[in-house]
């Protein structure tokens, strides 16, 4: 029992480095294209393409459901966004606040006929639509309830520009980061379909008139460990499997897609969790089907700011639902496992998600586990215990170093000092205990995952309800607690948690 | 005249009669620099001209030191605005490594078509009271304060407001540059000035909202010029529709600029 | 027995270990570096600001622009050249060349000519970047080189506009154009603007582009490039090519056609709102409220029961353009919020 627990910890230990490893191994690979993308968008001066005729027009689409304290800030902040020619589509999804009435009275909307409303792809009817030639770039669409992949074909309907983009009603867009996603999409309109900006936690920064004004490292734990996570995730993580063309998602937060193929593919899939990793998986499947070439493409430099989960609660429910979603499209798209013609996302990219998704968690945790069993049936072995949890952060660390140092080199990071040693703190903080938590959400993911696959049908609508209670109720909460002028804090990262199902 | 000039002093008059003298004998331009300085002794000032004249460019530079006004004058016959400008830089690092400078520099050109009035030069002696600390005020015949027409300009740009700043103001006009939508416009409610001139893509509140709020505001005969990288067709269009005097496309000619500007003024 | 997996455990934390604190030395010996030359770039600029001034004042003067007075320490140049660089890509027109006459005077242009020869990539890429502001004509044969040591890589559009940026003559125009079109086929619209930041006059080039009837990619640049342009030269050409076999190629003709409307013939502007293609039939629609032209209101009644949405649409929305000038109030019906341009 004991040799098999201590054999199981150390297999545990070396899967882990072993996975790191791989992925810094993606890294070296793809350092070249990288290197392109950086160097090209370094010297580059965007105010010049921003008033440029040959730059393509943009349709934003702003799914927004109870988005009250922030939608207004969020579109004035679009409004001043240095690009040539592009719309705001602001859906409204049948929103239970005043998020409507606020647009209405900000920007004294009237009702006008929904003349350029197509019916591309399937969604609810719309009630309304409103414009004020005052305000010739905003559009405003109400809509009956439908969850937010149904707001987004609402608004892909509603769009008259070739290209969309989305963004959440909650995150701020750098005034520079829509020219910057369009110009790489310009470098080669055939090839690239799709193309994703980076997320950055905004919590702790100083915003104002809709604009990061200083960034800075929150002060509270939680979203600070998040800002490691995803400064990790998105330097370290995306670019890799950007240029190797295996990108399975485009934040919902931020991204940019062709019209035409997002009609081609049916649009985004309703009552889908994880609709932004759903709706690049079908645009994958669809290319590698044809045999088309195609690219995914995450533009590192084009910057979307975000607001993190603040409470362990929400950032629990935050990261099931994350989880439900990967796993959900990840069954869907099982078909494109090991099939040669879907190349990289076969072979590579699928197996790394559900590698990852599903049995780090386990592997951590277990590994954990063994070893703590390990331990105390012989305290004298302790060292053992501390060598694997030693492992775990040093592989963190190199991640983390790994990532500051491609945002220093390549971008002149902004952070000051002090906030950088702070994110060396947290990140060794994150291999002991946030990392665990983290497994842990996603084993509860899974469960959740598991549990309603019995009964796929109507269980999927009950859940959604049973799960979003939770957030609706401490965001309201929070709303009237926080008398702050800035931004009320609020979860997501293109995954809206406070969509639910009305009926 | 001198009842109307009240600072008019003695320094006025001898550079009056030297600059016009200057222009009398070979010279057809005349420079002069003006600094506030400490006192300083002949054996300097001959070591400052000197060194002025190190590449035999400023064969004839005279420096004087006014003991009454505490100030040095470096007269520079033969040289433009331009090159006297230019050898104020010197200058000033001169004084400066010497330790001596106390206040405000300033310089001024004139030339045989041009000949210097005395309230002229009378102007260009109180431009030394008025200026910053170690400042180089340029004295181009600008009117005073009161009688220019203000302008707020409104862009995100430091290095553009800096650059039009100092043009704008060599043509006469009192600029109140803006970085922003929000300040740009409480800087016309406060001023109520004769002329914005404003970018489109501005954080917090668009040009368009600025042109619209200043169409209906009290302040209606303030006109709207649109410098802007964003100008394609249909931005044009808008800016014209309500009610923009007009649009100028970046990268600008500031020449331009500077003569539409006349003209909408005028 | 326990000490083989410890020893192993061992190599691995110090490898771990190793790599992360060399990073973290790497990292902060970046920062400082950079924190270093920052201020004193920032020093620099203070010390420089009545240079600055001067520039200012006198760039509309009749002499030319002095570098400033007295001996540059490497810092402070760079420091002038990036406010420079700045101001240059600010503004136009004859300023502009005193500035880049300026930038070659202090020896800038030179500088990094040197710095295009370097085995570095990057450096070669800024030094190319820079030189492009600088309007470095006389460089202008090195960048088209080092474009052509590009190939597809994004890079290519840097190194490629700063070879329009330079270029002085047509035929330096042409070769960028030329091996832009056959490395980066897709990238038309990205070519054509990179194209349009040249000081030249591109429409000769385009013109001579549409020649090569049988090759759709640069038939193609040169439709995007005469669009929103103004030349009767190109009238003629582009009038072949609305008959083209390739749908694209029309579509992009009709465009820039219909950017002549006045030099178009009512009868020619017939065939396009009827055209078979829909794309043609909308962009022709549409251009008949843009440009309030006199036309028969039939047809655009005609267009407002067409199959296809887009015509339709632009139909309802030129018939609210023309305003009420005697048509149905059918049109003013489906077209009041047709301002949807």
């Amino acid at each position: 029992m004991r040799t098999f627990l201590l054999d199981y910890g150390i297999a545990a230990t070396y899967l882990i480095v072993g996975s790191g490893l791989m992925y810094l191994f993606i890294l070296a690979v793809s350092h070249q294209r990288m290197l392109s993308i950086v160097k090209s968008s370094v010297n580059s001066r965007y105010r010049e393409l921003a008033g440029s005729e040959y730059v393509p027009p943009v349709s934003i689409l702003v799914p927004s459901f109870n988005e009250e304290p922030t939608i207004i800030e969020n579109v004035h902040s679009l409004m001043t966004l240095e690009f040539p020619v592009y719309e705001i589509v602001v859906v409204n999804d049948g929103s239970t606040d005043r998020t409507l009435q606020v647009l209405l009275d900000t920007f004294e909307l009237q009702p006008c006929s929904p003349a350029s409303f197509r019916s591309l792809v399937p969604s609810k009817a719309i009630r309304n639509v409103y414009r004020n030639p005052l305000y010739p770039r905003l559009v405003v669409i109400d809509k009956e309830n439908g969850g937010k992949a149904d707001a987004l074909n609402a608004g892909i309907n509603a769009a008259q520009y070739p290209l969309v983009a989305t963004i959440d009603a909650d995150s701020l867009l750098e005034k520079d980061a829509l020219i910057r996603l369009v110009k790489v999409y310009m470098e080669n309109p055939q090839q690239h379909i799709a193309v994703g900006g980076n997320v950055r936690i905004a919590n702790g920064s100083t915003i104002g008139d809709g604009r990061v004004l200083s960034p800075k490292l929150s002060n509270k734990w939680l979203p600070a460990m998040q800002y490691v996570e995803y400064v990790r995730a998105f330097l370290g993580g995306r670019i890799g499997w950007s240029a190797m063309n295996g990108l399975l998602i485009v934040s919902g937060a931020f991204g940019l897609f062709r019209k035409d193929y997002l009609v081609k593919v049916g649009g985004y899939e309703a009552g889908c969790p994880g609709e932004d990793m759903n709706i690049v998986m079908k645009l994958h499947k669809y290319m590698l089907d044809r045999n088309l070439p195609y690219r995914v493409v995450f533009c590192p430099d084009a910057v979307c700011w975000t607001q993190a989960p603040d409470t362990l609660r929400m950032l629990g429910a935050q990261r099931r639902r994350w989880l439900r979603g990967s796993l959900w499209n990840v069954s869907r798209f099982r078909g494109m496992l090991f099939i040669p013609k879907y190349k990289v996302i076969g072979w590579l990219a699928l197996p790394y998600t559900i590698i990852y998704e599903i049995f780090s968690p386990w592997i951590r945790i277990s590994g954990l586990a063994a070893l703590v069993g390990y331990v105390l049936l012989d305290m004298t072995q302790l060292p053992i215990l501390l060598i694997f949890l030693l492992a775990n952060l040093l592989v963190g660390m190199v991640f983390t170093c790994g990532s500051l140092l491609i945002e220093e080199l390549a971008f002149r990071s902004s952070i000051r000092t002090n906030d950088l040693l702070r994110i060396i703190g947290f990140s060794a903080m994150m291999a002991l205990g946030y990392d665990q938590l983290s497994a842990c959400w996603k084993l509860l993911g899974l469960w959740d995952y598991l549990r309603r696959n019995d009964a796929w049908g109507n269980m999927v609508r009950r859940s959604w309800q049973d799960e979003a209670a939770i957030p609706v109720v401490s965001v309201k909460a929070r709303v009237s607690r926080t008398k702050t002028p800035q931004r009320t804090g609020r979860l997501t990262d293109g995954h809206n948690p406070i969509y639910i199902e009305m009926e | 005249m001198n009842t109307v000039y009240p600072a008019e002093s003695g320094l006025t008059q001898r550079l009056f009669a030297q600059v016009n003298d200057t222009l009398k004998a070979p010279w057809t331009e005349c420079g002069v620099i003006a600094a506030s300085t400490h006192g300083i002794n002949r054996h300097l000032l001959h070591n400052f001209a000197a060194r002025l004249n190190k590449d035999g460019e400023n064969p004839a530079v005279q420096v004087e030191y006014e003991e009454d006004t505490g100030c040095v004058v470096f007269l520079l016959p033969g040289q433009s605005l331009a090159s006297t400008h230019f050898t104020a830089l010197s200058a000033k690092n001169l004084l400066q490594d010497a330790d001596l400078l106390i206040g405000g520099m300033s310089v001024a050109g004139f030339s045989e078509s041009d000949p210097p009035t005395e309230k002229a030069m009378n102007d260009f002696v109180s431009f030394l009271d008025g200026s910053e600390p170690s400042e180089i005020a340029v004295y181009h015949g600008q009117p005073r304060a009161s009688e220019a027409p203000t302008v707020v300009m409104i862009d995100p740009n430091a290095d553009l407001l800096e650059f039009l700043n100092i043009r704008l103001g060599l043509q006469g006009y009192d600029v109140m540059p803006a970085q922003d939508g929000k300040e740009g416009l409480r800087l016309v409610a406060s001023f109520q000035p004769d002329l914005v001139i404003t970018e489109l893509a501005l954080p917090a509140l668009d040009g368009y909202q600025i042109i619209h709020r200043i169409r209906n505001s009290p302040n209606r005969d303030c006109q709207v010029v649109v410098l802007t990288d964003q100008a394609v067709e249909q931005d044009i269009c808008k800016c014209f529709e309500l009610g923009a005097a007009d649009v100028i496309k970046k990268p600008f000619s500031p020449k331009e600029l500077e003569a539409r500007l006349k003209r909408l003024l005028n | 027995m326990w000490m083989e997996p410890f020893d192993q455990a061992a190599t691995v934390l110090y490898a771990l270990s190793l790599t992360s604190a060399g990073g973290f030395a790497a990292l902060f010996l970046l920062r400082a570096r950079r924190g270093d030359a920052d201020e004193r770039t920032r020093q620099s600029l203070e010390k420089h600001q009545d240079y600055f001034a001067y520039l200012s004042a006198n760039i509309d003067g009749a002499e030319p622009l002095l570098p400033p007075p007295g001996q540059l320490s490497p810092i402070e140049l760079k420091a002038i050249q990036s406010k420079l660089l700045e101001w240059i890509e600010t503004i136009g027109g004859e300023y502009r060349g005193r500035l880049t006459a300026l930038c070659r005077e202090l020896g800038l242009v030179e500088q990094e000519r040197k710095r295009l020869r370097s085995p570095k990539h990057a450096v070669r890429i800024e030094a190319a970047y820079r030189l492009g502001i600088m309007r470095a004509e006389q460089c202008t044969d090195e960048l088209l080189q080092l474009l052509e040591q590009e190939g597809g890589e994004s890079t290519a559009f840097v190194v490629g506009r700063s070879a329009a940026k330079c270029a002085e003559t047509l035929d330096q125009l042409r070769r960028l154009l030329l091996h832009l079109i056959e490395y980066h086929p897709d990238a038309q619209q990205l070519i054509a603007d990179i194209i349009a930041s040249s000081s030249l006059d591109p429409a000769p080039l385009y013109i001579e582009l549409l020649r090569m009837e049988d090759r759709e990619t640069p038939v193609c640049v040169a439709l995007i490039g005469l669009t929103g342009r103004n030349d009767p030269d190109a009238f003629g050409p582009l009038n072949r090519f609305i008959s083209s076999e390739c749908k694209e190629i029309r579509i992009k003709a009709a465009k820039a056609l219909l950017q002549y409307s006045h030099m178009l013939p009512m009868e020619r502007l017939g065939d396009l709102i009827r055209h078979s293609d829909w794309e043609i039939r909308a962009v022709a629609i549409k251009a008949i409220g843009e440009w309030q032209l006199d036309f028969d209101i039939e047809a655009l009644n005609e267009g407002m029961a067409d199959e296809e949405w887009w015509v339709r649409h632009y139909s309802a929305a030129s018939l609210a353009q023309l305003g009420p000038a005697g048509y149905p109030d059918r049109a003013f019906d489906l077209s009041a919020e047709g301002g949807t341009r």
